[in-house]
């Protein structure tokens, strides 16, 4: 056995006693910075562009047209509805990273109702029989997976990503059917003569239905959470099925009802995609926000205020980036490499909330004390 | 019989692209990492040895083939094992959300594939997708065109160097796993690693070299992708991405057993492509829809996996038991 | 007995938070000797041998290994040390064989060679009478062999000082015995084991010395052929132990529960519950002795409905309202509290079963109330009056009553968790290990509480481990054995002994 003779680790981690709001505020604005700079620096690099037309381009993209400013608010809204839905799953600890599929089922049963039923009902009729039906899909699509977690213990992050590519394909067999010998499913009055079904302007904005529902929507969110019996069973779950069933909880049913609740906002995305925004159907409507709404519900951690926020920047970031792609015509993906570029910024920034490090030497004087004083002043 | 030749030979191809990404995939769910990057991992690594090929190839006259190869297979490699490392950085020394992070990593990889792609196209001004032609003859030179070994040589010899390869990388995966030392240690890191911990393991270590490694794997599968599959034709159709999700699905088909991954891809691969056989196998007319529901067919199926395992409460079949937590020694 | 040190501590100092939970230790361990570190729940024990084991890095302090400073940043350095450490919970990986789980972590040639590995196990097992196959899956195992491997897995890394966390807490009398046999032979091998434990006859029987920590302290090292369990007792403590707890007589006796033929089948297909009786009243306390893990979490998660229970068992509830007769087998906890049955219940995990972290007092005072009546949403009013309540009445520390429980103190966590179930006024009152980790203070406060409950006529059900509170708070007590009952005895008239022997050894003529 040899004896070694190491150092005192230089740098230790722990776990602060609890979130502090003005560290939580320093590292994500750190965050935010840093992930601008960078992006910044990324854009002039590959597209050539001087900082000033670089910087004029990102940061007017969103804001200096109306219809720019609706576009944005249009992405804003979906991503920001999407995560909604996504969020009481999430804070129950149901991982249900199927948005993409839920919101294409929506959709897809939508685009259905439109396709067949036509002019053959008045849009009253119609528009209800299309949400409704949007809604019960979408939700049992969520509610398949969490059937199988509360009755075999299935791993339902692995099950909803899967039901993701079913629904790819299954809208694939319907659009395939559809298109016939053309190309390509377009937008479905072409295809069926009737725009009965859209949902029309709203405030003279095309897509106000989609904001009002989402605003709606988060705040509607907001109260359920933290409101409501409903919000009360969810959070408890969240923390821990035993405290659940201590409380006389039904958790099974808490997960089912839930996990219906999730799929269907999802699928209200859906819905509001193929009847307000672009009134088709393919494979890849909702695009990534089904994923990006993922990220955007576990960095707001759940609080619809919070969401609103990161949806906005988010989209805000991906407009100006796609602003300066058109200047120099670039490829449409950079949109994506500079929203991810903010992503990881923000995710690795929660470390600093959560933990603190602790540095040699310093440890007896300052670490222990400071978390000493910390806990004192509570 | 020639048709049912041809499923085989494609279903062979193409599973090689799948068996790359689910053997990384394999390496990194034992050490406790549900990396959901795998499709951005693809196309970062398809991307990269496209790159260097292609640039090579651009950049002088009579390309040395060894040094070819060599770019393309360490590009691809290097690529996305940095996108590994991102993933890692964050989730293991950040304790950052698994789920979270691989799904931005899907996303950015694939953002940076194809946006990396378009950009060489437009920097050397090829109209269309860019093709890195010789480099792609490299990876699809086979020994059946020396040989002509007939039908035999066409089932089993016809292939480019990569499939060979998985095939052994995936028998050396499965003697790492189960017969050594270090296997050993990474599967317990998965399973429990407070003990892996107490026991005198170095976890973040395993984590980083199984996830990062992991990740050169899956770049692997966009190398194969590129070159072996589109003969040197930089795609950007979403193709790679979608195989990367099948490489996710098949370590939960394979029950996280390399092995059964060499199989699952074929099988993968074949559901994939019968719809393009089938019709002349069975001399029957089939309408677009059957594709697509015959596609559908392995995300169903791993679905079903998934379920019977969970149901059969199988210790060996089960996931390994910490995969998706992070893992800091003084939580109390 | 070689009186070198093998191991020296050095004013170590670790802190949690504010909590320092080792102050300045300064002790060692000899070569060839048992050592107890005897000390009650929550002195500081498990923390101290931690950072000899790596788990832990002392903020202060040193260690030195035959006399030489080293520094354990990981169980890696311990080993080379040769320090092993056998914890509480177990640190197997259950899907890995006996053999794996040994080999695991160790440097050597990159192929396993298991199969040498088994043989080396065998060699070890015949040494110090060790039985285990090496080609057993752990999750296969009982605890004990689980208990065992570990130790094995000590011994084949060749550590000279094992640390042992509590040993004894899940064994039977039998493997107690046969562990303490092992245990004498490594001694006499030249091994240094140190035992963490709390349980004096333990201390006596088996170690050489004895060091004592008290709070975090560290209170000095007695021989154990010098010591009895009167001198340990107070250094424990640090007093005599006279606990002033306020018994009155019970009066006005009247049946609440009554449980018969109990029977609950464990996680591991083991009777964890056999064939139950006793009947609680109201106005008495009802003390629950016996070796954790003896069966008193399934019982009282079955009064609670929170447990499976086997055909054949009854528990019957009698209402003090109207002296009716309820079935409780059966019902959910909701269904339970929808009956009608006051029945309160402080779990022995507070924060993962009796109390949601995250949510402050407010919050958790709704935890079973939130759902009463059919509007949406949740009425907030009345819970946030009866936490400012009873953060008054209990004095309980927190910056306000929606400041997260998590953040709280143990004790101040407990006071919130008693007081809610109180304030529910029950007919029944079960608590499980309501002192544990609570300073004496508080500790008083939650028997004082219960006395209080029993004289308003509530049927109190104390499940404790300190006997001399059992005898001093209750009024008659239940032994549980192995998770059968083995005798219901008179608070007043029983002693110690007699409960200890019942916690270890089934009487059989008494068993109903």
């Amino acid at each position: 056995m040899n004896k070694k003779t190491v150092k005192e680790p230089f740098v230790r981690i722990v776990k602060r006693p609890y979130a502090d709001l003005k560290v939580t505020v320093i590292a994500n604005a750190a965050a935010v910075v840093l992930a601008l700079l960078l992006s910044l620096l990324l854009l002039m690099a590959v597209s050539g562009l001087g900082p000033d037309k670089v910087l004029g381009a990102f940061f007017s993209a969103s804001v200096s047209t109306g219809n720019r400013l609706l576009a944005f608010l249009q992405d804003a809204a979906l991503l920001l509805l999407i995560a909604i839905g996504l969020a009481p799953a999430f804070k129950m600890h149901f991982w249900n990273i199927g948005a993409q599929g839920q919101i294409l089922m929506g959709g897809l049963m939508t685009a259905i109702c439109m396709y067949y039923i036509k002019d053959a009902v008045p849009a009253a009729v119609l528009i209800p029989v299309m949400l409704i039906s949007a809604l019960l899909i979408s939700g049992v699509w969520c509610l398949i997976p969490a059937f199988f977690k509360v009755r075999f213990g299935a791993n339902e992050t692995l099950f909803t990503l899967m039901l993701n590519y079913v629904a790819i394909q299954i809208v694939m067999c319907f659009t395939d059917t559809w298109k016939g010998t053309k190309s390509a499913f377009g937008v479905i009055d072409r295809f069926t003569g009737s725009a009965n079904g859209y949902l029309g302007r709203l405030f003279g904005i095309d897509i106000g239905w989609t904001l009002l529902i989402s605003m709606l929507l988060t705040v509607l969110m907001f109260i359920y959470l933290s409101r409501t019996k409903h919000g009360y069973e969810i959070a408890v779950v969240g923390e821990s099925l035993n405290t659940a069933r201590y409380a006389g909880i039904n958790d099974r049913k808490v997960i089912l009802r839930t996990a219906f609740i999730s799929g269907a906002i999802c699928g209200l995305a859906g819905f509001l995609y193929v009847s307000n925004v672009s009134h088709t159907i393919s494979a890849a409507t909702g695009g990534n926000f089904g994923f990006t709404a993922i990220i955007v519900a576990w960095l707001g951690a759940f609080n619809p205020a919070v969401m609103t926020v990161i949806s906005l920047l988010l989209t805000f970031v991906s407009k100006g980036a796609g602003d300066v792609r058109n200047l120099a015509g670039l490829d449409s993906s950079i949109c994506d490499v500079v929203v991810c570029i903010f992503l990881f910024f923000i995710l690795g920034c929660t470390f600093f909330t959560r933990y603190q490090l602790v540095f040699r030497h310093k440890a007896d004087k300052e670490g222990g004390s400071e978390l000493k004083a910390k806990e004192a002043g509570v | 019989m020639s048709a049912f030749f041809g499923l085989i030979q494609s279903a062979i191809v193409y599973g090689t692209i799948i068996m790359f990404g689910a053997l990384g995939e394999t390496l990194t769910e034992k050490g406790g990492h549900l990396n959901l990057g795998v499709p951005g991992l693809v196309v970062m690594g398809g991307f990269a040895g496209f790159a260097a090929g292609f640039v090579y190839e651009k950049s002088t006259d009579s390309p040395s083939m060894f040094l070819l190869l060599l770019f393309s297979f360490l590009a691809a490699l290097v690529f996305s094992a940095l996108g590994g490392l991102i993933y890692c950085f964050l989730t293991v020394t950040l304790k950052a959300n698994q789920n979270v992070t691989g799904l931005a990593l899907t996303s950015f990889g694939v953002g940076v594939g194809l946006f990396g792609g378009a950009y060489l196209s437009k920097l050397y001004g090829v109209a269309g997708s860019a093709k890195a032609a010789v480099t792609g003859t490299l990876y699809t030179a086979n020994l059946n065109s020396v040989l002509g070994w007939g039908i035999p040589g066409d089932l089993l010899l016809s292939y480019g160097f990569l499939t060979y390869l998985a095939v052994v990388l995936a028998v050396v995966m499965h003697l790492f796993l189960n017969k050594t030392r270090y296997g050993l240690n990474l599967k317990a890191i998965g399973e429990n690693p407070a003990t892996a911990d107490a026991a005198g393991i170095n976890v973040d270590k395993y984590k980083y070299l199984s996830t990062c490694i992991g990740a050169a794997i899956c770049g692997l599968s966009g190398l194969c992708y590129v070159f072996q599959y589109g003969s040197g034709n930089w795609s950007t159709n979403n193709n790679m991405q979608a195989l990367g999700w099948l490489a996710v699905a098949l370590v939960i088909f394979s029950t996280w057993k390399p092995l059964n991954v060499i199989w699952g891809s074929y099988l993968f691969a074949l559901l994939y492509w019968l719809y393009n056989y089938i019709g002349t196998i069975f001399e029957i007319k089939l309408t677009q829809i059957w594709t697509d529901i015959l596609q559908m067919i392995p995300y169903v199926v791993t679905i079903i996996v998934l379920v019977v395992a969970s149901v059969r409460e199988k210790r060996e079949s089960q996931p390994p038991s910490s995969l998706g937590l992070s893992y800091f020694r003084e939580e109390r | 007995m070689d009186k070198t040190a093998a191991v020296s501590l050095h004013d170590i100092t670790k802190r949690f938070g504010s909590t320092v939970a080792n102050d300045h230790v300064s002790m060692e361990i000899r070569k060839g000797e048992i050592l107890s570190l005897l000390g009650e729940n929550g002195s500081g024990k498990t923390t101290l041998m931690n950072m000899l084991s790596g788990i832990y890095f002392p903020d202060e302090g040193e260690i030195r290994i035959g006399g030489e400073p080293v520094t354990i940043r990981s169980p890696h350095d311990a080993f080379a040390c040769g320090i092993g450490m056998i914890h509480q919970h177990f640190k197997l990986v259950d899907v890995f064989t006996a053999v794996e789980n040994v080999v695991l972590g160790l440097d050597g040639p990159l192929k396993l060679d298991l199969k040498k590995a088994a043989a080396q196990i065998e060699e070890i097992c015949a040494r110090y009478g060790f039985k285990v196959d090496p080609w057993q899956k752990v999750y296969d195992m009982s605890v004990s062999q689980k208990q065992t491997l570990e130790i094995i897995k000590v011994l084949y890394r060749g550590a000279r000082i094992l640390i042992l966390d509590e040993p004894t807490a899940v064994l039977t009398p039998q493997e107690t015995d046969r562990l303490f046999a092992i245990i004498r032979a490594m001694r006499d091998d030249g091994k240094s084991i140190v035992i963490i434990t709390h349980k004096l006859n333990e201390v006596l029987a088996v170690s050489d010395r004895v060091a004592i920590l008290r709070r975090g302290a560290y209170l000095g090292c007695i021989e154990t052929k010098d010591a009895t369990e009167q001198i340990l007792t107070e250094m424990m403590v640090g007093q005599k132990v006279e606990l002033n707890i306020r018994r009155t007589e019970p009066r006005d006796l009247k049946k609440r529960l009554s449980v018969r033929g109990l029977t609950v089948v464990g996680p591991e297909g083991l009777d964890a519950l056999e064939d139950v009786s006793f009947d609680a009243y109201g106005g008495e306390i009802l003390g629950i002795a016996g070796i954790s893990g003896s069966g008193q979490k399934q019982l009282l998660e079955s009064i609670a409905g929170l447990q499976k229970v086997e055909p054949g068992s009854s528990i019957v509830y009698t209402a003090p309202e109207d002296e009716q007769e309820r079935q409780l087998i059966g019902r959910t906890p909701l269904e339970i509290r929808e009956l009608g049955v006051l029945l309160s219940f402080v779990p022995e995990d507070r924060l993962g079963m009796g109390l949601v972290g995250s949510m402050g007092m407010t919050g958790n005072m709704l935890l079973k109330t939130y759902g009463v009546g059919h509007q949406l949403f949740v009425k907030e009013e009345g819970a946030k009056k009866l936490a400012e309540e009873i953060m008054e009445q209990l004095a309980v520390v927190t910056p306000g009553i929606n400041t997260p429980v998590r953040r709280l103190s143990g004790g101040n966590v407990q006071k919130v968790l008693v007081g809610r179930e109180i304030a529910a006024k029950p007919a029944v009152l079960m608590t499980a290990y309501a002192v544990r980790g609570l300073d004496i203070n508080t500790s008083y406060t939650i028997y004082n509480l219960l006395c209080e409950q029993k004289e308003k006529g509530t049927a109190v059900i104390y499940v404790g481990e300190d006997l001399d509170v059992l005898l001093a708070l209750c009024d008659r007590i239940l032994v549980l054995c192995g998770g059968r009952c083995n005798g219901i005895l008179d608070a007043r008239t029983a002693t110690k002994e007699e409960i200890g022997l019942r916690m270890t050894k089934l009487q059989e003529t008494d068993h109903e």
